[in-house]
């Protein structure tokens, strides 16, 4: 029995406030984002490591620092993202905000809603949440791909945005 | 079921196709023309510079191979018109029967080049809304059977429109006579010719490839060209401002060719333009040598770009491209002409045409608003700090001489200057519009209702003015085009502005 879920209380209702991401995914974000970092750098660590033959023990320790450097930015990054993202689901549209220097707010009115896509990653499913991905009519591939999400808020959502009568294949 | 008295006129035409057909007896040529074009170049290059008997075998039985394929491919692709839809049976191993509904297709296009045209065939290709790959492709068809079709296939369109829509069945639809609504005199075509300077692009791309593929001899040619243009004015003992004064000529020269290519360019394509209206359908059609014929319900437009460039300006026109959901068929040979809709019209005409497709009187806006009182600053500040940053660069790294590159902030000023008095944007009962420029002006808008979604976006910089940026997203969109939206808002307008436009779409039933 899963009892990371039964922690948080998904949303599941239409109204006029903004919602924060669930909190246990600020943690997945974090792991993920040091991950990410951690594998992109194998790649200059381990040339520098096989090129250079007389590096002195000093230069090792910088390639390390800028390592650890680079992981604790993009966690702190990804901390950030989690921190001010915020939606919500009125009579009209869904709305996701992000961010608070680089601001965005995205708005898929409902009426416009075309098809919903879940992804789950390992950690999402170990923790249980979900990743929304939003099909409108629109030039772009997906109108709104948003993590972190409580899965059942996302079924909720899903449930809501596309009622069952037009969903195919499910 | 259709109303079969509404299919009188094709009735005939109904009956002539209703047994499985085949595609014409000329297809496998088209089809081997096709596929030869693309090794063409190569091939050419390769005979040329003689590389060894061994390839130009390996070519040989290359084509043969193709010649064989495309002969097969013709014989395997059968087709049938049936009451509301077309049975299409093609492939050579794997066989493939598709159904293809008539309310699904949105664009039936008629192509025809040069050697098509000398046999009277053409190619056929039948789009459905929001997709990239026709639904069908019928190459060749011969031109009677081709326009049967066409013809089939708009009339079960019509019908099937009528009884579906309830507010259209009462509205008066001229559906009799096909409605001239727009044509290109040859002065016209000369004119989009020198404007969109296309001769410089086909240049570009034909010397880019000559240089990919022939490196060396390239090289050789450039070099040789020089030396005996250098070689000339050097005899004539002229000195370095005779010198300059050649390589300006030169260049003015070269310039003044590309143009009469662009004119030549755009008389191929543009040669005969005409666009006409039946009931709510547009069709144009166009080309000198290749002739392309296009359809498209007015439904189908999704956004508008109005375009007003420094020499459109000089002629006194401007030119409309769409945006249509009906498919953005990007293939080998052609691209949809439904994106160029008027290529060139004067002002008032453009207007006119506007409000037509439009069909309402929210054409031409009165109420622009303006943006954001700092929206020069926000403009100028970002290219300025650019600049100056280069400018240090280079003279550190270069020479003092960089300095001069200081001499764009003063352009950059009168830039934004001039932009932002003209940039506006406008949020009517149907439309949302917004214009911008400052030597060419661009007017971009939609139809609210055609909206698929919002986006409000606020950078450091927008956020140290206070501002926001508000796009709008629609369907059948260029991938490389510029964003519409609304740029340089107060933030709390930009806010009103998309509550507003959202409540009037959930208003909106989904277009398609």
């Amino acid at each position: 029995m899963n009892t990371e879920i039964t922690k948080e209380i998904p949303a599941l209702v239409v109204s006029d406030e903004w919602k924060p991401l669930a909190a246990s995914a600020r943690n997945v974000f974090m792991y993920v984002a040091a991950i990410t970092i951690l594998l992109i750098s194998l790649v200059p660590a381990t040339v520098f490591v096989l090129a250079a033959d007389d590096a002195v023990w000093w230069e090792y320790a910088g390639v390390i620092a800028l390592i650890c450097l680079a992981t604790g930015f993009a966690t702190l990054i990804a901390y950030k993202s989690w921190r001010n993202t915020y939606w919500k689901l009125d009579a009209e549209a869904l709305y996701v905000r992000r961010g608070k220097t680089w601001f965005k707010q995205i708005c898929v009115p409902r009426s416009r809603v075309q098809h919903l896509d879940f992804e789950r990653g390992p950690l999402e499913r170990k923790y249980g949440l979900a990743t929304l991905i939003v099909h409108t009519a629109g030039s772009q591939e997906r109108a709104l791909r948003q993590s972190g999400l409580l899965l059942a808020d996302a079924e909720y959502l899903r449930d809501v945005l596309v009622p069952k009568d037009r969903r195919d294949g499910e | 079921m259709a109303n079969e008295t509404e299919l009188a006129d094709t009735a005939e035409a109904v009956a002539a196709v209703e047994k499985l057909q085949r595609l014409h007896p000329l297809s496998w040529l088209f089809v081997l023309v096709v596929q030869l074009r693309q090794f063409a170049l190569p091939l050419i290059i390769l005979l040329f510079t003689g590389r060894g008997d061994r390839y130009e075998l390996f070519s040989l039985v290359g084509v043969l191979l193709l010649g064989i394929y495309s002969v097969f491919q013709y014989i395997t692709y059968r087709y049938r018109v049936m009451d509301d839809e077309l049975i299409v049976r093609s492939g050579v191993f794997q066989k493939s029967v598709r159904h293809i509904p008539f309310g699904k297709i949105q664009n039936v296009s008629i192509t025809q080049n040069i050697l098509q045209r000398l046999f009277n065939v053409a190619e056929v290709k039948l789009e459905a809304a929001g997709g990239s790959k026709p639904e069908a492709h019928m190459r060749v068809l011969g031109m009677r059977d081709a326009r049967q079709l066409e013809e089939l296939i708009r009339s079960h369109a019509a019908v099937i429109q009528i009884t579906s829509d309830e507010k259209v069945s009462s509205a008066n639809i001229p559906v009799s006579d096909n409605e001239i609504l727009h044509q290109l005199s040859l002065p016209d075509v000369v004119k989009i010719g020198l404007i969109n300077n296309r001769g410089m692009i086909v240049i570009g791309a034909a010397v880019g490839v000559m240089f990919q593929s022939a490196g060396d001899m390239m090289g050789k040619l450039m070099k040789s060209i020089f030396n005996m243009f250098f070689g000339w004015s050097g005899s004539l003992h002229l000195g370095t401002v005779a010198m300059v004064l050649g390589i300006i000529f030169l260049a003015l020269f070269f310039l003044v060719l590309v143009r009469i290519f662009s004119v030549l360019l755009a008389l191929l394509q543009y040669y005969g333009f005409s666009l006409s209206q039946l009931g709510r359908r547009l069709t144009v059609q166009s080309g000198l040598l290749s002739l392309v014929r296009s359809s498209l319900p007015l439904r189908r437009i999704q956004a508008y770009s109005l375009f007003e460039g420094w020499l459109h300006r000089r002629f006194a026109r401007r030119s409309l491209k769409v945006d249509s959901a009906a498919g953005m068929a990007m293939n080998e040979e052609n691209k949809s002409p439904l994106r160029d809709l008027v290529p060139l019209a004067d002002p008032a005409k453009m207007d006119e045409l506007i409000a037509r497709f439009l069909a309402s009187d929210q054409w031409p806006i009165r109420s622009w608003q303006n943006l954001h009182d700092d929206a020069w600053k926000r403009e100028f500040l970002l290219p300025a700090l650019l600049c100056t940053a280069i400018t240090i660069a280079a003279s550190i790294f270069y020479t003092y001489y960089a300095i001069v590159l200081l001499a764009a902030i003063p352009v950059l000023y009168l830039r934004a200057k001039v932009w932002s008095a003209h940039a506006a944007f406008a949020c009517t009962e149907e439309l949302i519009a917004v214009r911008e420029g400052w030597i060419s002006r661009e007017w971009r808008f939609a139809e609210i209702g055609k909206l698929q979604g919002l986006s409000l976006r606020e950078g450091i910089l927008d956020r140290r003015f206070g501002m926001a940026s508000l796009y709008l997203d629609t369907a059948g969109a260029r991938p490389m085009a510029s964003a519409f939206r609304i740029p340089y808002l107060p933030r709390a307008q930009a806010d009103k502005l998309m509550a507003q436009l959202s409540a009037k779409i959930s208003k909106s039933p989904l277009p398609f």
